[in-house]
């Protein structure tokens, strides 16, 4: 910061990033609500520690290894070179950039920007898996997705120099696959050896409807998460960048924001795509659930997730199309995998992060076919194969593996699954007798008082 | 600047971290990871011993799990 420009160019991309991280807060506030609504009288209280504390667990383990997984794996490693040990040194835990350092102002910032991405994954699955699992077991799941599993897919997929971007073309700038995809194939790959609530399949596998305790409280979490969701965007980006700091194939000195790719785009177009997106998803999801409101809600985010690989790029009105197209297919395949593979995804947390997601990659592939994937040379353009490839490997390769891996070995030592009793009694059970004893006894002694 | 900070008559650009006891990154990180593995340790005895208390507890009494259902 030694001169003025420098310097505002600094405090700006310093503050840019910072205002994101408490907008992202929100994303975590509207999980929880949703969470909690949608869980039964008897769990709710648990149900809300168990995703609280994916905030320290997957903070501290982003910290100690998390942060330095990104920098240090672009290349696999061993697909496009080795392990970049001297760029992942800076983002090592003991590191003096990761400490109060006057130089380097936004090392800081720009890991908690990823670190919030980090409890989104982890908050993702906690909704799929309420009621049943126990939290020790969660917590895990959550730090193997949270600080691990996400972490290596944005180091090949969403990194300027990621081997993904560079072999495959793979475009997806603002996370349908490195954050939802993955996330919700993770999620399916816990519930496939979680199993599904005692009492949510009838003998003959017919579904039953386990109702939200308070189905006001999910949509408001649902409109928190779309709250949260533009921090989520805004942080996607390089606020502003030169293309000589670049260093790839852009010539002028017309300085531009650009995707994490460092490919240029505008706030303006993701704030048009965002909102058509979110609209058109809205719009699908209320005609094919028939005006169902929790469907409506989810079908927004849906709606956002599938047009979020190339909202840096699209019209808006591709936008809508395809946000309409993604929460349609998030609510069809919802119910058609319930059916047919007897999955209890408790929220839909499977449908509309992962399958929207999936869908989002492979759709951005046609519509953004030939599109450089980066500014610099000898990188692969945007093209369909990579794009379904890339899919493949952020939903099952990265997401439903290492999430049926870590719950096949709780499972093996007893620890994934809560008791039969437990979840028959709820695992508030105490705390509500506790509650119940406390209301009577305050009732009795009003009554007393009206009755003297 | 490695050293203890103890003055700020100093040329910004010439300073780096100013966080105590630098050079000791290490064990702090060591006492950090034990410190959550410990913790994830004590979460898994602590849930089994509290679901184990309460199945012993409630686990055959047939009206509390009657009352739980109802209460939803």
């Amino acid at each position: 910061m030694d001169n003025q420009l420098n310097a505002i160019t600094t405090v700006f991309t310093e503050f840019y990033y910072w205002v994101t991280v408490p907008m992202m807060f929100l994303i975590h506030v509207g999980f929880c609500m949703y969470e909690v609504g949608a869980s039964r009288r008897r769990n709710h209280m648990h149900t809300l520690m168990k995703n609280s504390m994916v905030i320290p667990l997957v903070t501290v383990t982003f910290f100690f290894f998390g942060w330095w997984i990104y920098w240090a794996l672009p290349n696999g490693p061993f697909i496009t070179g080795g392990i970049e040990w001297e760029a992942a040194a800076k983002y090592a835990p003991t590191s003096p950039n990761m400490g109060t350092d006057l130089s380097d102002r936004l090392t800081g910032v720009f890991w908690a920007a990823f670190l919030l991405f980090s409890w989104t994954a982890a908050s993702i699955v906690s909704g799929a898996v309420i009621e049943r699992i126990n939290s020790a077991a969660f917590w895990v799941l959550a730090v193997v997705i949270g600080s691990g599993a996400w972490i290596v897919d944005a180091a090949w997929g969403w990194h300027f120099g990621g081997w993904m971007v560079r072999l495959l073309g793979y475009h997806d700038a603002y996370a349908s696959g490195v954050i939802h995809a993955i996330a919700g194939g993770f999620a399916l790959g816990v519930l496939v050896v979680l199993g599904p609530r005692l009492g949510k399949f009838a003998a003959d596998g017919t579904p039953r409807d386990i109702l939200p305790h308070n189905p006001w409280m999910v949509c408001v979490g649902l409109f928190l998460i779309y709250t949260g969701f533009w921090g989520f965007y805004v942080a996607c980006n390089v606020p502003v960048i030169s293309p000589e700091t670049i260093g790839g194939q852009i010539t002028g000195e017309t300085w531009t924001a650009t995707n994490i790719y460092l490919g240029p785009t505008t706030l303006s177009a993701i704030t048009f795509n965002f909102l058509m997106s979110l609209s058109g998803g809205m719009l699908a999801a209320f005609v094919v659930s028939k005006g169902n409101a929790f469907w409506t809600y989810s079908g927004g985010l849906a709606g956002i997730i599938t047009a979020s690989a190339g909202n840096d790029l699209y019209h808006p009105l591709q936008a809508m199309i395809i946000g309409g197209f993604g929460a349609w297919a998030a609510y069809r395949l919802h119910y058609w995998v319930e059916r047919t593979f007897r999955i209890d995804d408790a929220v839909g947390a499977v449908a509309v992060h992962g399958y929207a997601g999936f869908l989002g990659l492979v759709i951005c592939g046609f519509v953004l076919w030939g599109y450089p994937s980066s500014p610099y040379e000898g990188f692969a353009t945007v093209n369909p194969l990579g794009q379904l490839l890339g899919a493949l490997i952020m939903f099952g390769v990265l997401g439903f593996l290492p999430g049926w891996i870590t719950a096949k070995i709780l499972h093996a030592f007893g620890a994934l699954r809560i008791p039969r009793e437990i979840e028959i009694l709820g695992l508030d059970f105490e705390d509500q007798m506790e509650e119940e004893r406390a209301r009577a006894e305050v009732r009795a002694a009003e009554k007393a008082l009206a009755g003297a | 600047m490695s050293e203890r900070l103890t003055t700020w008559a100093v040329d910004l650009a010439d300073v780096g971290p100013v966080y105590p006891f630098q050079g000791m990154e290490w064990l702090f990180l060591v006492i950090c990871v034990a410190g959550w593995i410990g913790w994830h340790v004590w979460c898994f005895r602590w849930e089994r011993a509290y679901q184990r208390d309460r199945i012993a507890r409630y686990g055959r009494d047939t009206a509390a799990m009657h009352r739980a259902i109802d209460s939803d």
